[in-house]
């Protein structure tokens, strides 16, 4: 059967051949190029990209694997490829193996592979984080841990998919293709200075340089399986018709084996420039600059990382929600913390709190909250602040028990909390549970204090400046809001003398100090819920058995029955949803509660602090969205201690019997946002909904096409694992001397240019005069044997060499050729120069050199010295 | 002479500034490689690539000078790159065509040279038409791997060769030709001349041409008896092929087996040549078969004719009486408009 293209010739062909009677036939190369030699040739090239490719690619990282199993799985699999085209059957056959191959290797190895992978992508991760002095870095499940074997099956499956492709960029020897294909993966080690085995490097430039040669050689193509006797394609186009060898297997294995050799000495010439480490990250540009910045996303969060709508480093978003696809922390340090812990529970700082909920933000807009009637003495305040070497006895212990007796009022107990603002971007103060801010203070002025914070820290401070804030224990909730129009500046201390955060063991008390109509103000405001949820929603309560909550007059039932919504819904999290850092961004046209409860079923702290309190106020509980920070457990065992005595810094007793006032630094990793919820009769009380992080959110649940292909991206946790020094940044110096600098480091091109030129300049030189020089050498010999007829030959062939080199005479012009430019230009009227040849002379030249190159008797010394007279006087005219 | 390639040029110093720059930001070793690796290539591309050139032979042979219609002229190339360097872009620039079938399309072989190897190829030029084929060979262009610089070998090959109607065996009765009586009658043949009829045997005198002697009879005479023949009576048979239109080539496949079959039966003739261009006319006499190639060979470099009577038209002008004449157009023979032989139908071949 005929190809499309056979076809089409042979109709061009009858055609041409009814209108011109006569055409071109099919033209008979003296030895026909094997399709065996040319599928080895390109299987030999395509080896060379992949091994090449891979070994550059894994070896500068440690990681273990068989190389002489991939070496040989590589090469069969170069092989298998490339002869797909040799005919029709292996083209059928062999596609279909392919096909069931791929498929086999999917479903059978495919945890190996993703293990494999995983294993590179953590090993790659590791090495950006130490080279950009990252403190995290993005971290995934290797399922199987045995790394020599998954490697090595993830090696042999990529280099697998590698051959397939790069067999068909081959095919039509496109070097940009090819390029595309290999360099980019080569770069992940190259980029942070990790240098692989020069020999390997050598099989990539021997590629390019091969495909580079024969790109527009037009002579690599193996025919078509169905061309097998066609060797030649014929194309026309208008006036111009072309005929081109198709395949030259010796061609391509020569441009190889030359290419090979090239890059060998080529590289073994720039052995030095190699193996420099040219990378010095003091030496870096915006361009450079950027494509770090680039690079440490991607190594601290994966490709998920740049899926983020805004900005998010991990620290407060202040209401909004949805946008972030994988929180990306810069676990710098924001707050520097000094107190005396005194439990091992949680101690939450609140700062923001949204209470309205709308277009995927949790915004406030509700005014201040209510003042409460509480009054301390000047006295008293005065007498405490830190440091203070005052008897403090007059403190009360102040525990839950003694607040039973309404009728006493109570004196107040105080702790000091200094915490220092180290970022500047965070622009709010912090406030742990049930505390009254009583006193603040700063170097520069006192104010009084305020019961309840209103925002009276003045909008800037100077960063040593302190702020004093003393915050006053209170057995029951406070009343807390948020002004928005605090700016804590960095370096902000504010000094918190009182705190105690909620115990979820302790009972909720009826709280006097609530004022009336605080509540009915709570009920009035806090129960927003857009209305395009509250439908789309309630499938989801039905399914968690929420029931709807209506105020009481026995508080303590209403307190129940809230509470037991709330432990319902934290449980129904616990068993139906996930915890992880990237759960990806929610689209654009759905609302985040909405795709957080019915869709996406898995996020971090934002969803489920929104979730529920968008659940909860539909079923009648008031609740707010809270931002701020979490000081854990885990946060205390790096903690550092700064004194032992701390009577000055706290004066309740104390739970912990080994304390003592500590320093703990917490990072925007330790933002947290949580709900709030209203128990009536009590006041707002902190409730965590966030299921815990197992530490492997991998969906195990079923497979998926999607599970298949976020698995490989998906981070499970951000491997925090020792909270390193924070680099600073490399001090910059000035514009104009950064880019001298640079300029001048650029010399590392210099030398070898220099080198290179050099030595390129010397060779042309030799080689292209080297017929000159063997000329010149084999004359003098021959003057030297008196043998007058091969010197005077050797004269004559210079002689031509010269005309030739000037353009006066063709390449391959004789002696008679010679003689006849001469006397084309005796008989010109353009002859200008005075020494010219004569015709006497011509004939002279003629019968000597005749003599000399096909006598048997040789000339004498007399006729050569008479010839090369005669050429010596001959001038190069021009044309 | 030799042509620099300005697009690859400027591309490839595009990729080299690429590199460059990409050196120059990332500073990585292998990018400064590359950049050095391109700037020392062309250089070493077209470096060896000249040497190659100077080492390199092209030969050029036509194998038959004359061959039969639907039989391919085949013309051997053989080139051998003595140096040790593959020169992948060679490009042989030809043109061939049918003179009576003028073709514009210029054609460009392209073949590799591999290192140390002779390169033979066989070009079978297949015909389907008669006529004087005309083949040129321009040069023979290499251009170095990069295609940055074309060097160019001149050749300036010229080769014809002659395709003949195919064989066909015909027989018509052949007319009388009419008598010219004027001497000034361009078809006027004065007697004397020889023709192919027999007259006499007689013994062989000093000047007579071996070939007219009758070698039988001299060995049965036991002398040299040698043939006279008999002198043409002033007539003589007068051929005229209409080269014009579509029917060339039935004309030429006609006129060629009608001259074979008059050269059979001993008939001399003339055949008039018809020059299209100026309307004048050669004329050429044929008593043997070599007179009919060389009135094919004049035929083939003969302009076709404007039109289908004009050459009978300028006959006519020249002579009193252009009764007899022999016409020959596609495949008829006509005398006086008169068809004395139809050929069969011609298939393409």
């Amino acid at each position: 059967m005929q190809s499309m293209l056979e076809k089409r010739q042979l109709k061009v062909k009858a055609k041409t051949l009814q209108e011109y009677g006569v055409v071109l036939g099919e033209i008979t190369p003296g030895h026909q190029a094997g399709r065996v030699l040319s599928c080895l040739a390109r299987a030999l090239l395509i080896f060379l990209g992949v091994a090449g490719t891979l070994f550059c690619t894994v070896t500068p990282f440690d990681l273990p694997f068989n190389m002489p199993l991939v070496f040989l799985s590589l090469a069969v699999m170069s092989l298998f490829v490339s002869f797909l085209y040799y005919n029709r059957i292996t083209f059928y056959v062999g596609y279909l193996l392919l096909f069931v191959l791929i498929t086999m290797t999917a479903f059978l190895l495919y945890w190996y592979i993703n293990s494999g992978y995983q294993a590179f992508t953590n090993v790659v991760s590791a090495a950006y984080s130490d080279y950009f002095g990252l403190s995290s870095y993005r971290e995934a499940t290797e399922h199987i841990t045995n790394r020599y074997i998954t490697v090595t099956t993830t090696l042999c499956a990529l280099g697998f998919i590698l051959c397939i492709f790069l067999n068909i960029a081959l095919g039509y020897m496109n070097l940009v293709v090819t390029f595309l294909l290999t360099f980019p993966l080569i770069q992940i080690p190259l980029y942070i200075g990790r240098v692989p085995n020069p020999i390997f490097g050598a099989f990539l430039l021997s590629l390019y340089i091969t495909v580079g040669i024969l790109s527009r050689s037009r002579h690599f193509k193996i025919p078509p399986y169905t061309q097998k006797k066609m060797t030649f394609l014929h194309i026309q186009k208008k006036k111009k018709m072309t005929h081109n060898y198709l395949a030259s297997g010796f061609g391509v294995f020569t441009t190889t084996l030359v290419s090979i050799l090239l890059s060998i000495v080529f590289l073994f010439v720039t052995n030095g420039l190699f193996y420099t480490d040219l990378g010095s990250k003091t030496e870096t540009n915006i361009v450079k600059a950027k494509t770090d910045e680039f690079l440490k996303i991607f190594s601290q969060t994966g490709l998920s990382g740049f899926f983020n709508r805004y900005s998010s480093t991990g620290g407060l978003a202040n209401g909004k929600l949805g946008g972030v696809s994988t929180v990306r922390p810069d676990y710098q340090y924001d707050l520097s913390i000094t107190y005396v812990p005194y439990t091992y529970d949680t101690l939450y700082l609140r700062s923001y709190v949204g209470d309205t909920y709308a277009f995927d933000e949790f915004m406030h807009t509700l005014p201040e909250a209510y003042d409460a009637s509480f009054s301390i003495s000047q006295n008293d305040r005065e007498s405490f602040t830190p440091n203070s070497s005052e008897d403090h006895s007059v403190v009360t212990h102040i525990s839950p028990e003694n607040t039973s007796d309404t009728s006493m009022s109570y004196k107040p107990a105080y702790a000091w909390m200094e915490i220092v603002n180290l970022d500047n971007a965070i622009s709010a103060q912090f406030y742990p549970y049930d505390t009254l801010l009583s006193y603040a203070n700063t170097a520069n002025f006192t104010h009084p204090a305020k019961h309840y914070y209103e925002g009276i820290l003045p909008l800037s401070l100077a960063e040593s400046d302190a702020l004093l804030s003393e915050y006053e224990l209170t057995p029951t909730p406070s009343l807390h809001a948020i002004d928005d129009d605090l700016q804590a500046q960095e370096g902000d201390i504010s000094t918190i003398s009182f705190y105690t955060p909620y115990s979820f063991d302790t009972p909720a008390k009826d709280n006097l100090s609530l004022p009336a109509g605080y509540e009915d103000y709570v009920y009035e405001n806090y129960l927003q819920v857009p209305e395009e949820l509250t439908e789309a929603l309630s499938d989801v309560i039905k399914e968690i058995g929420l029931t709807n909550h209506t105020r009481e007059n026995n508080a303590s039932s209403a307190r129940e029955d809230i509470l037991k919504n709330a432990r319902l819904l934290d449980n129904y999290f616990l068993e139906n949803f996930d915890y992880t850092m990237s759960p990806g961004v929610t689209p654009r046209n759905r609302d985040v509660v909405e795709y957080f409860l019915t869709t996406q079923k898995r996020g971090y702290c934002m969803h489920y602090a929104a979730s529920s309190a968008v659940l909860l106020r539909m079923v009648g509980i008031p609740t707010r969205y809270v931002e701020g920070y979490v000081i854990k457990a885990t946060d205390l065992e790096d903690a550092t201690a700064v004194a032992d005595a701390y009577d000055n810094w706290y004066f309740l007793e104390n739970d912990l019997a080994d304390t003592g006032l500590v320093n703990v630094r917490i990072t925007d990793g330790n933002a947290h946002a949580w709900t709030e919820i209203y128990l009536d009769g009590h006041g707002w009380i902190p409730y965590e909904f966030t299921p815990p992080s197992t530490g492997d959110d991998l969906f195990t649940g079923g497979f998926s096409f999607f599970s298949l292909m976020s698995d490989l991206f998906r981070t499970t946790d951000n491997a925090m694992s020792n909270l390193t020094d924070n680099i600073g940044d490399v001090s910059t110096p000035s514009k104009r001397h950064q880019g001298l600098r640079f300029i001048r480091s650029m010399s590392f091109l210099l030398k070898p240019l220099a080198f290179i030129g050099l030595f390129v300049a010397l060779l042309s030189v030799v080689l292209l005069n080297l017929h000159r020089i063997k000329l010149s050498l084999k004359n003098r010999q021959a003057l030297r044997k008196q043998d007058y007829s091969t010197a005077l030959r050797c004269s004559i062939m210079q002689y031509k060499w010269k005309l030739s080199h000037k353009g006066l005479l063709h390449n391959h012009a004789g002696l008679r050729e010679m003689m006849h430019y001469y006397e084309e230009k005796l008989s010109s009227t353009e002859v200008s120069e005075k020494h010219t040849l004569s015709d006497s002379d011509i004939i002279c030249l003629q019968d000597i050199s005749a003599k000399a190159l096909y006598s048997k008797n040789p000339i004498s010394a007399a006729e050569y010295d008479t010839a090369i007279h005669i050429l010596g006087n001959a001038r190069f005219l021009s044309k | 002479m030799q042509k620099k390639n300005i697009p690859f040029i400027i591309t490839y110093i595009l990729t080299v500034l690429f590199f460059f720059l990409a050196a120059m930001f990332y500073r990585q070793s292998f990018l400064a490689i590359l950049v050095l690796l391109l700037c020392v290539l062309p250089v070493l591309s077209i470096l060896f690539t000249n040497l190659a050139i100077r080492k390199l032979s092209v030969d050029i042979n036509l194998e038959t000078f004359s061959i039969t219609q639907g039989f391919p002229a085949i013309i051997t190339l053989q080139l051998h790159n003595k140096s040790l360097f593959p020169l992948l872009n060679g490009n042989l620039s030809f043109s061939f065509q049918n003179n009576y079938y003028p073709s514009q399309v210029k054609h460009t072989l392209g073949v590799p040279l591999e290192p140390r190897r002779k390169a033979p190829y066989k070009l079978p030029f297949e015909t389907s038409k008669a006529g004087l084929l005309t083949f040129d060979f321009h040069e023979f262009h290499v251009t170095d791997p990069l295609h940055l610089h074309t060097f160019c070998v001149t050749l300036k090959k010229h080769f014809e060769c002659t395709v003949l109607p195919p064989q066909d065996n015909i027989s018509f009765p052949v007319p009388a030709p009419a008598k010219r009586e004027s001497e000034e009658d361009i078809l006027y043949v004065p007697e004397g001349e020889q023709t192919g009829d027999i007259k006499e045997l007689r013994e062989y005198r000093p000047g007579d041409k071996l070939k007219d002697v009758h070698w039988k009879m001299s060995a049965k005479a036991d002398t040299l008896m040698v043939k006279e023949f008999e002198k043409a009576a002033g007539h003589m048979l007068f051929l005229l092929p209409i080269l014009y239109g579509e029917a060339l080539d039935a004309t030429l496949k006609t006129f060629y087996n009608t001259c074979r079959y008059l050269v059979s039966i001993r008939e001399i003739f003339t055949v008039g040549i018809f020059e299209g261009s100026d309307q004048t006319f050669t004329y050429i006499t044929v008593t043997e078969e070599e007179h009919i190639l060389k009135a094919l060979l004049a035929l083939f470099f003969a302009t076709p004719s404007a039109g289908r009577s004009l050459p009978l038209a300028a006959l006519s002008e020249q002579t009193e009486d252009a009764s007899g004449i022999m016409e020959i157009y596609g495949k008829e023979v006509l005398v006086d408009g008169n068809a004395i032989y139809v050929g069969k139908e011609t298939t393409e071949s």
